[in-house]
């Protein structure tokens, strides 16, 4: 498309059609640069009439064209063969693209094979996997690296201020050390360790009309639990379309979306609706009453009607048969494209895990626990814990594309924030506390919806709920 | 109290004992063993075996003085004051000493729970500069039970003062932390009495020292992590142990002492525990709650058709064991077994399950219609597969002593013969024995104004009062010729009043059918059936049947005690997995079969850390207590070296000490799991292995049994020579009281003992040089031997005595030789060891250094039973030959069983009374020991679908038993979890390499084996163990009706699975039923 960015261009663009800017208009369109939105300002109106005012201008701006999208969602076809290959291929693929980001570093450039760097002396680089992280009794950290065909024990000594580096198992990282064949064994006293990381971006502050992407998760519709009301005080928020839900395009479902059925021992009893299907049902019917010129995106989660194993396929056809055509079935883990941006969206079993793990994140702020998922490009890094996988050819986990926002749920609770210009989120609830947080002493924060505004670096948040 | 009358037999079993003690003590000091000693002292009393597990030398009769005024109690706590005074100069030696001391008097010296249920007890500093004790509980403490688990407690608190150590003080959020770790406990392992979050934050901000304990389960808490007093993030199952069971479960116990001691801070245990009563509600339904599949159910509870409640006790139960007619163990499909465990609805949990054939046995709905009372066995063997339905299990014999025990409420009693034959005017007393024919039962009653008897005493009960009246009616118009004919639309009626009939094309006969007719009102007059009264108004067919009859019906079946298989019984002898026959270590060297054959024949030779032995002939160091160099005895150094074994010279050399060449197998172990690393001589192993016998990881021969009970047998059933039971010192005659500690094993244990004698003679003679001492060549020979009794989670045993054999999977022993053990017979099992081998073979320095290493060991040995230190549950076993009158009439009004202990003379009354515990009596007798079913079928039906198909088809079969009910229960509670379980685990499972047998958190990314380089790495969690249970749980589905969540649970696993796995074999049916198609 041709650009227009200075008042000669815009004024002869105008008279080829045979119109005239008012001045009022002119600042608007100069002021906002809104060059790309000229064509659509040649309106029938505005072309009967011949002249350009500012309040077509403004009308453009105030009501950004929503329309309906077609998604193609491309749904691996991933199944076990419950063989010992499985597990291994999706492990290599893991160690192959994350160490390809990590090479690309100029600092590691030069890298070696384990194997190699064993029969070094000095400095080498070397990326590998870990396959254990221990404490010495002196308080260094011992790590045991694996690359495809040799493995080497890598020390970060305390007196590098090394020690204190969160390592988590099965994660891939490039370790910049001097090898010693002084002991028994050849090791590697690091000296840096090298993660794939995100890298720094500069966000572009576009001046344009802002496009909503909003998001919630952890629905739980059956649960008697549900919030209901606050729900669909939320989706007749939507309705209205005033406000910021005048621009708001797209809506995104995290997963839980529904309790399900058997997640838990005695979940019966905590349910309203017991057949899993008239609660996706149920969840259709509020759906519904979302304009059809917003786009919704549903995802599964653990508590939904397919399997557990991540990457979650789509829901089924006769579960997608419920929903209007606005609605777009998405697998877990998946990586939107929406309007040129990357939206990661991930319902987030694997935070169960990276609590444990990350000190300081926990059920309530689990903000740090996402950020170490960033860094280390991976949304399960350690396998073995409570994230169910399916060994593939492909680890669908691994981050390849840098997200402008990343999108999580699963734990009930609310934080965002940016990092390295990633938005992030842990989108709320709209489920009570549940007996069982009520016995984990875990208060979670629902009937949140956030924001997200694709062509600013800005968030809303909007709180619907109500008093118990 | 040692009861005199016993003296006589006390100095056999002594005599005995001393005679294996000289022998052991003769073959050690030989040199050739790794203690020069016998390693299980003896002990007469709880004083001595407190003494010796503690190592408190001196201690014993200061316990024993204190004991003669004081209850257990307080000799404990006075005796751990005393310990702390003593050892005052070390405070932490000083407290831990004195807590253990105290714990192991509340336990009787034979729990392990003080040696092993206390990690330490600490003084730790407060942040105030203040002191506070720390007592670090683990798992075993589990053992002690909730009173003595509180005791420790206080015990801990009143030493403390004593030493001038100051107050733990929990901060608000270590407070949290307790209340969140209680809750993650009982999610895992249900605890019995669950403390409101007020309780549990009242103790811990209260109780002026710290209940601590161990990580000792694999949960770590999700909150209150990394604290800096409490060092373990992972859940301390010993401390909510103590601090629920204990302390709050049990605070009105705990209180009485606290008052005595006149401690103020635990006043606070007033206010709390209240709220128990909340579970009590469905106790009844809980043996349901855990229905496991393949173990069948037998009734639900207190339904028609399931077992019927007789009050009772047979020669062979008692003490949690209940009997039931051998016949009703056949009908069942042979699923109830002589000393299987089942779980019951009343009086307790469980029962472990013994013949009478004096009691009902069940009756049955044929195929062909007839509705019959099996009389014997013969028949029972002639009709078991015509069987169509199962209409009545018979009765079930509890006695009073359990439901006294269990602190119950006495449910009503059935009328029974026993409770009639009161009635009865003295010269008809002979009624008692013999059944009167119908027509004189009715005279009888009318004659003298007495109960029908029992037998013509139908179900009444059980049928509706609209029943009742169709009843009526068809027996008005029904056809009469020798016996009666009904409709045959009234077919159920009768089965459920428990008549028989025979099915004819005209109708029902019933041969049986004047109490019957005059039970509803009608008369025989001239062979034509006349109604003399109908029923009025009445809405109670117990009160219409007696204005109907005139004369009194009592309720033959008031209740049916629900009952389902629980653990099938034991019998066998302790194999370590695999097989071992010596503690000899030789690491990988003998192939996954650990073979220390083909060590030996690959000429290995390697070194590891091993316990040291100095030769001081030739000056070598060895592992081995005879120098493999130049055949000297070696001496302990008591330190661990890097000591190198030539596998095949040490063979050779041990081979050559015993003279035998001829070995088949010879099992060895990978590593030692001792603290010491000590090696076991060879040659006992090879003996051991020369007679085929497995070994145990203390180094002893085990043979383990459930726990039955016996308190009379007869000469005849262990068929005794007259010679043999004079031997034994029992006087000659048929029945005869057993002695406490006389036990009567199965065959196979005997077999098994007996090449055991032949090892230890082979030992004794080959090894030692000495005489042998067994000399035993067929069984019998074992008669009149003495075995050790040793129960799990205890470190003392008993002396038993071999007197008999039976053919069942358990050992029959006078209730107290199992309470003695600490053991009562409601499924339990634990294992006997020859004496001798006990005594020669057994060492502390072989005990894993693990947590609960001490358990299961003899670390001490009780000679003489004394019924004052068995566990006291065994005092409430009743010892009548005949329950009164009274005790009748006490059941028809529900009272506590406790307010009539002493009519109902147990053994605690008669021991008060009487002075003696001997000269008890039974009220039913069984005609052999043996006679029932010996093998559970659950043990024989080899695979789980079969016996699943079978625990289905029974329930079928019961009335007693809603079968759909049991379907979806057995697929919810095992099927759906199992597989679940297993479809989660697969995807975050480890890899094994078969080669070396490393495990691996993750695959390595070569794929190879980062340990031996092997490539052979495979998976431990396979496709088959998720699908196992698929078809099966199909197959019921298809066939019973389940739940509608049920079912939809299903299909969704059948989806899910499905869409995981690319493998269509066998397991997956293709057309099977989706969610999709649910709907």
């Amino acid at each position: 498309m041709e650009l227009f960015n200075d008042k000669t261009r815009i004024l002869e663009y105008f008279q080829k059609h045979g119109i005239l800017v008012t001045k009022e208009a002119m600042d608007i369109i100069l002021e906002r640069s809104m060059g790309d939105l000229i064509p659509s300002m040649i309106s029938d109106e505005v072309i009967q009439s011949g002249y350009l005012t500012e309040n077509d201008v403004l009308k453009l701006i105030s009501t950004p064209k929503r329309e309906k999208m077609d998604f193609e969602v491309y749904i691996p076809d991933i199944k076990s063969h419950s063989s010992v290959e499985d597990f291994r291929k999706m492990f290599v693929d893991r160690y192959e693209r994350i160490r390809k980001m990590i090479i690309q570093s100029s600092e590691m450039r030069g890298t070696y094979k384990i194997s190699t760097a064993k029969k070094t002396y000095g400095k080498v680089k070397i990326v590998g996997m870990v396959s254990e992280v221990s404490t010495t009794k002196n308080g260094h950290k011992k790590l045991l690296l694996e690359d495809l065909d040799d493995n080497i024990n890598v020390f970060l000594l305390k007196n590098k201020g090394l020690n204190n580096e969160l390592i988590i198992e099965d994660e891939v990282i490039g370790v910049i050390g001097s090898v010693s064949n002084s002991g028994r064994e050849t090791v590697l006293f690091a000296d840096e360790i090298i993660r794939p990381d995100i890298p720094y971006k500069m966000i572009d502050e576009q001046k344009k009309p802002p496009v909503y992407v909003a998001s919630i998760s952890d629905i739980h519709v059956g649960s008697k639990t549900f919030r209901e009301n606050d729900f669909k005080k939320m989706i007749a928020w939507i309705k209205k379309s005033m406000d910021e839900a005048e621009s708001l395009k797209y809506l995104i479902l995290s997963g839980d979306v529904v309790d399900g059925i058997g997640v838990y021992p005695g979940q019966e009893n905590d349910l309203d609706v017991l057949n899993p299907l008239e609660q996706y049902e149920k969840l259709a019917e509020y759906i519904d009453e979302v304009p059809e010129d917003v786009n919704v995106f549903i995802m599964p989660g653990n508590h939904d009607v397919v399997r557990l194993a991540e990457p979650q396929p789509i829901f089924s056809k006769k579960i997608s048969s419920f929903f209007k055509s606005n609605t777009v079935m998405l697998p877990n883990p998946y990586n939107l494209r929406l309007e040129g941006k990357n939206v990661l969206v991930y319902h987030g079993m694997s935070l169960n895990d990276m609590i444990e793990l990350v000190p300081g994140a926990s059920y309530a702020s689990v903000g740090s626990a996402l950020e170490e998922l960033l860094k280390r490009r991976h949304l399960a890094p350690r396998y073995g814990g409570k994230t169910p996988i399916i060994p593939s050819e492909r680890d669908y986990h691994v981050i390849d594309e840098v997200p402008d926002i990343f999108i999580t749920g699963h734990i009930h609770s609310y934080s965002q924030g940016n990092y390295r210009g990633v938005r992030y989120i842990n989108a709320s609830t709209w489920q009570s506390q549940t007996e069982y947080q009520k016995m984990m002493n875990f208060s979670p924060n629902p009937a949140i919806m956030t924001l997200f505004d694709l062509n600013s670096n800005t968030t809303i948040v909007k709180d619907f709920k109500s008093e118990d | 109290m040692l009861d005199k009358k016993l003296d006589e037999y006390n100095n056999l079993i002594r005599k005995r004992v001393d005679e294996c003690y000289a022998i052991a003590t003769e073959a050690k000091s030989l040199g050739r063993d790794i203690s020069t000693e016998v390693e299980i002292p003896l002990a007469n009393d709880m004083a001595e075996r407190v003494e010796e597990l503690i190592h408190m030398k001196g201690i014993a009769s200061e316990i024993r003085e204190l004991s003669k005024t004081m209850s257990r109690e307080e000799v404990s706590l006075k005796i751990s004051k005393k310990v702390a005074e003593m050892l005052r100069e070390n405070k932490d030696e000083a407290l831990e000493k004195a807590v253990r001391v105290g714990l192991a008097i509340l336990t009787e010296g034979i729990l392990v729970a003080p040696l092993e249920g206390i990690k330490e007890v600490k003084i730790v500093k407060n942040d105030d500069g203040t002191d506070y004790a720390d007592i670090v509980y683990s798992g075993p403490i589990r053992s002690a039970g909730g009173t003595a688990q509180a005791l420790s407690v206080l015990i801990t608190d009143i030493v403390r003062r004593e030493l001038n150590v100051g107050a733990f003080k929990a901060t608000d959020e270590e407070v949290e932390r307790y209340i969140e770790e209680i809750q993650a406990y009982n999610r895992r392992k249900h605890l019995q009495y669950l403390p409101s979050d007020d309780e549990i934050r009242l103790v811990v901000k209260n109780s002026p020292v710290m209940i601590d304990g161990e990580g000792s389960e694999e949960e770590e808490i999700s909150g209150h992590r990394d604290m800096k007093r409490i060092k373990t993030n992972n859940i301390r199952g010993g401390m909510c142990l103590v601090l629920c069971e204990g302390l709050i479960q049990k605070s009105k116990k705990v209180l009485k002492y606290t008052n005595i001691m006149n401690l103020k801070e635990w006043d606070i245990l007033d206010k709390i525990g209240n709220h128990k009563k909340e579970e009590k509600g469905d106790k009844g339904e809980k043996y349901l709650r855990d229905i496991i599949a393949g173990r069948p159910v037998f009734g639900y509870p207190n339904r028609p058709g399931g077992f019927r409640l007789r009050y009772g006790r047979s020669r062979l139960s008692g003490l949690a064991a209940a009997s039931i007619n051998p016949i009703t163990m056949y009908i069942l499909d042979d699923f109830i077994a002589i000393g299987s465990q089942i779980k019951v609805e009343l009086p307790g949990k469980a029962a472990a399950i013994t013949p009478c054939d004096t009691i009902d046995g069940p009756t049955v709905l044929l195929k062909n219609g007839d509705h019959v009372k099996i009389k014997n066995m013969e028949e029972a063997r002639s009709l078991r597969e015509n069987i169509d339905v199962i209409t009545d299990l018979g009765e079930i014999l509890i006695a009073y002593g359990d439901f006294l025990e269990n602190n119950r409420n006495l449910s009503r009693s059935p009328f029974t013969v026993e409770w009639w034959s009161y009635y009865l005017p003295d010269k008809l007393k002979g009624y008692e024995k013999t059944v009167p024919d119908q027509f004189t039962a009715v005279d009888l009653s009318r004659k003298y104004k007495i109960p029908l008897h029992p037998k013509y005493d139908y179900y009444w009960h059980d049928i509706t009062i609209d029943e009742l009246k169709k009843l009526i009616d068809s027996i008005k118009v029904a056809d009469f010729s020798g016996g009666l004919i009904l409709t045959h639309d009234i077919r159920d009626i009768l089965i459920k009043l428990g008549i028989e009939f025979k099915n004819t094309d005209n109708g029902l006969f019933l041969s049986e059918f004047y109490p019957l007719i005059i039970s509803t009102g009608f008369e025989l007059v001239n062979d034509k059936i006349v109604q003399l009264r109908n029923i009025d108004n009445e809405t109670n067919v117990m009160d219409a049947v007696n204005k109907l009859s005139g004369i009194e019906i009592k309720p033959r079946a008031p209740v049916r005690v629900g009952a389902r298989l629980g653990r099938p019984e034991k019998a066998g002898d302790r194999k370590m997995k695999p097989k071992v026959h010596a503690l000899f270590p030789i690491l990988n060297y003998g192939d996954s079969r650990r073979s220390i054959l083909v060590a030996a024949k690959n000429r290995v030779e390697f070194s590891m850390e091993l316990n040291a032995r100095q030769c001081r002939n030739c000056g070598n160091e060895t592992p081995l207590t005879l120098c493999e160099k130049c055949g000297s005895i070696t001496y302990d150094e008591n330190t661990e070296k890097k000591l190198s074994v030539n596998v095949g010279t040490v063979l050779e050399k041990a081979e050559s000490h015993v003279g035998f060449y001829d070995l088949k197998e010879l099992k060895g172990v990978k590593k030692l799991m001792s603290k010491s690393n000590t090696v076991e001589p060879l040659e006992k192993g090879i003996l051991r292995s020369k007679y085929d016998i497995s070994l145990n990881k203390d180094g002893t021969c085990r043979y383990d049994m459930s726990d039955i009970p016996i308190t009379h047998f007869k000469k005849s059933e262990l068929k005794l020579s007259s010679e043999t039971l004079k031997n034994l010192g029992y006087p000659d005659q048929e029945i005869n009281e057993i002695y406490p500690q006389d036990i009567i094993i199965p065959e196979d244990a005997a077999k098994y003992l007996l090449h055991v004698s032949n090892f230890i003679d082979d030992l004794l003679v080959k090894y030692y040089n000495m005489q042998p001492y067994y000399m035993c060549s067929k069984i019998e020979d074992l008669i009149g031997h003495l075995v050790i009794g040793l129960a799990p989670h205890t470190s003392g045993g008993i002396v038993g005595r071999i007197i008999g054999f039976s053919k069942v999977s358990g050992c029959y022993a006078h209730p107290f030789f199992h309470a003695a053990k600490r053991r009562n017979c409601d499924g339990d099992e634990d294992s006997i060891m020859l004496l001798l081998d006990g005594l020669l073979n057994f060492s502390k320095k072989f005990l894993p250094s693990t947590t609960g290493g001490l358990m299961d060991a003899p670390l001490v040995l009780t000679v003489i039973l004394d019924p004052e230190e068995v566990d006291k549950e065994a005092l409430n076993v009743d010892t009548l030959y005949k329950y009164p009158l009274e005790f009748y009439l006490e059941t028809e009004k529900n009272s506590p069983a406790s307010s009539i202990e002493k009519m109902m003379k147990t053994m605690k009354v008669k021991m008060a009374e009487e002075n003696s515990y001997t000269g008890a009596g039974f009220s039913f007798d069984t005609s052999d020991l043996s006679d029932g079913t010996l093998t559970s079928a659950y043990k024989t039906i080899g695979s789980m679908e079969e016996k699943i198909e079978k625990q289905l088809g029974l329930a079928k079969k019961l009335i007693s038993v809603d079968e759909n009910d049991v379907a979806a229960r057995v697929i919810s509670s095992h099927f759906l979890p199992d597989m679940f379980g297993n479809l989660r685990s697969f995807f975050t499972q480890e890899f094994r390499c078969t080669k070396c047998n490393s495990k691996f958190r993750r695959i390595p990314l070569s794929g190879k084996c980062l340990k031996c380089g092997s490539d052979n790495l495979i998976l431990t969690i396979h496709h088959g163990s998720i699908v196992k249970y698929l078809k099966e749980t199909e197959k019921i589905m298809s066939e019973f009706k389940l739940p509608e969540y049920l079912q939809a649970q299903i299909r969704r696993l059948i989806d899910s699975i499905n869409d995981t796995f690319d493998i269509h074999g066998d397991e997956i049916v293709d057309d099977a039923p989706t969610l999709e198609s649910f709907k």
